[in-house]
């Protein structure tokens, strides 16, 4: 059964992974821009 | 507690549970009653599956963590969404499509009996100690803020959890759990948006970033590797993926909320929900938590947070002294978070330097004081606990009539939802693995029904019981979790033999599995890296060791998937 919105299964998880890496990019970010 | 959070409190909750028993109307099969007849649409178990991971006890301490130690906890979290979509690739189709009721049943069909009742018995035992923890542990919290009588708190959210989990099964958890999770979400929102109004008028949102950020509270990000410290980026993504593969791929109390799905694409996108909310819902979380550390900057708290301890220390004559060295470092801060508001309006970045290092200085004064004072506490058995008292004390001091009652909802529901689920499935790995394995194999759907019921009862009365006693054996739960995090990455490297190495058979993986808990062992006993690294260390270790012992040991293959 194929997933919504993604044409594959494997599509899908790697969009997953995309959000996962920007998520700790968007992370670092909010660190260097408002810790000290 | 007011009137008006008491009505608040009491219909939420009656809420959750009704709801939770209208949808499960007419499950009368052992299928209806374990597996909900493999009906679930994606959403329902997605917060179930959220539900059951966020305790009570979550909740109160991840908010007190971030008011201690920061946001870095979330990193802890970064190997989830990865876990999610092995769990979801790998685990989803194989348990689905071979129509078991619990993990365990599949390492039966896959390699012998020795090894699925070695692990269901694992399981009952881990699961069986620490299922009064769930309902105990709030109840000592809210006993020392409002004063309740612990024993009714654990006993009276008990007897609701058994109402609801006997009579309806997994369908009334499941839907009882949607409810509760969207009582936590708004609760969540209502804290995060009061502790930013609550902060004084000349102090907007931006100067509260900045007082969070000087306190160095504001660091979800970590890049240093340290292995004896989890809250790292690496140790989150690797150390965490196997602590998560294990939970969610592996753990009945995780594995039967997504046995439950109407297909395997439905489960496998509550699990690919789940991946993709549970990160900035734990960074929303933990930003409360400090934006509740900047509220308190302004506005003084008490030395501890834990009357308990705090009423302990007071009758100290040394006590004296901290609470003056702890008012000065107060005021001293306060000042110093005043400058920087200043320094802000007036955009003098040389001024909000000075400020952010005076304030640090205030911090690590205020620190020492309170623990000394911790110390004074303690009075030389063990340490005080002051994390899990912080936000609750926010809550209930300053919260506005109706919101107090709204967030105490949230905190029994989360206490509900996860004793709920491990009663639940401690009932069916009785029921399937031992009873009807062992005991008796020929009964009818309806002799199993009633046996699944009669279970549950009886590991609702056992939680019940022994969260009467869980603050006293203190020291037993906390070995039992040791021991629960020696035979977690156990588990998950015989879950990867039975999954990617069809050539290991029965006898070589439960050689290997030994293997493996000798090399956990080891590791404890020699080594000093944290927990979190157990699970790799024991994953590897069986997954090697299975195949190693499959070269050298001749088995006999019947009957085997």
């Amino acid at each position: 059964e194929r997933p919504p919105f993604f044409k594959t299964w494997g599509r899908l998880y790697t969009a997953v992974i995309v959000f996962l890496v920007a998520v700790i990019a968007l992370f670092d970010q909010f660190t260097r821009s408002f810790n000290r | 507690m007011r009137p008006l959070d008491w009505l608040v409190m009491v219909c939420a909750l009656a809420g959750v549970v009704l709801y939770g028993l209208y949808r499960s109307r007419g499950s009368n099969t052992t299928s209806g009653y374990l597996l909900a007849n493999k009906t679930m649409p994606w959403y329902a178990m997605a917060l179930s599956i959220m539900a059951t991971q966020a305790s009570a006890i979550t909740f109160i301490s991840t908010t007190g963590q971030s008011y201690v130690d920061g946001m870095r906890f979330v990193q802890f979290y970064f190997g989830l969404p990865v876990a999610m979509i092995l769990v979801a690739a790998v685990a989803v189709p194989r348990f689905l499509n071979s129509g078991v009721y619990t993990a365990y049943e599949y390492l039966e069909r896959r390699f012998d009996s020795k090894t699925r009742t070695l692990v269901s018995a694992v399981f009952l035992a881990q699961r069986g100690l620490g299922v009064g923890v769930a309902l105990s542990a709030p109840s000592v919290v809210l006993t020392a803020i409002l004063g309740w009588p612990d024993q009714w708190t654990a006993l009276i959210v008990g007897i609701v959890v058994i109402a609801y989990t006997v009579t309806g099964g997994i369908t009334a958890i499941t839907w009882a759990d949607f409810i509760q999770m969207l009582i936590m979400s708004i609760g969540l929102i209502v804290a995060l948006t009061a502790a930013i109004a609550l902060l004084p008028s000349d102090v907007s949102f931006g100067d509260a970033v900045a007082v969070a950020g000087a306190a160095s509270r504001l660091n979800p990000v970590v890049w240093k590797f340290d292995p004896s410290d989890r809250y790292n980026v690496w140790s989150g993504l690797i150390g965490g993926m196997f602590l998560m593969l294990a939970y969610f791929g592996c753990d009945q109390s995780q594995v039967q909320r997504y046995l439950t799905g109407k297909s395997i694409s439905q489960s496998r996108l509550s699990l690919l929900f789940n991946a993709v909310v549970k990160i900035p819902m734990q960074f929303f979380i933990l930003f409360i938590g400090a934006m509740v550390f900047v509220f308190f900057t302004f506005e003084k708290p008490p030395v501890l947070f834990n009357n308990v301890a705090l009423t302990r220390a007071v009758q100290k004559p040394e006590f004296a002294q901290i609470q003056g060295a702890y008012d000065r470092a107060f005021d001293h801060r306060k000042a110093a978070a005043q400058d920087i508001v200043n320094a802000r309006r007036s955009s003098d970045a040389e001024a909000e330097t000075q400020g952010v290092q005076r304030f640090k200085a205030a911090q690590k004064e205020l620190d020492g004081a309170r623990k000394e004072a911790a110390h004074l506490a303690a009075d030389g058995n063990g340490t005080v606990i002051d994390t899990n008292y912080i936000f609750l004390t926010f809550v209930t001091k300053y919260l506005p009539a109706g919101l107090v009652g709204l967030l105490l909802a949230a905190i029994f529901g989360a206490a509900m939802s996860v004793s709920s689920a491990e009663i639940n499935s401690l009932a069916t790995v009785s029921v399937i693995d031992v009873y009807k394995r062992h005991w008796k194999s020929n009964g009818d759907d309806h002799h199993y029904l009633r046996a699944s019921q009669w279970a549950t009862a009886f590991w609702g009365v056992y939680a019940v019981i022994t969260a009467q006693f869980a603050k006293n054996l203190g020291s037993l739960v906390e070995a039992v979790n040791l021991l629960g995090s020696f035979f977690y990455g156990g588990l998950l490297g015989v879950f990867a033999l039975a999954f990617f190495f069809p050539r290991v058979k029965g006898t070589a993986a439960f050689l290997g599995v030994l293997g493996g808990e000798v090399a956990i062992f080891a590791t404890w006993k020699f080594t000093s890296v944290a927990f979190l690294w157990y699970n790799v260390v024991g994953c590897v270790g069986v997954v090697s060791l299975g195949l190693l012992f499959s070269l050298f040991v001749k088995e006999d293959t019947k009957g085997q998937a």
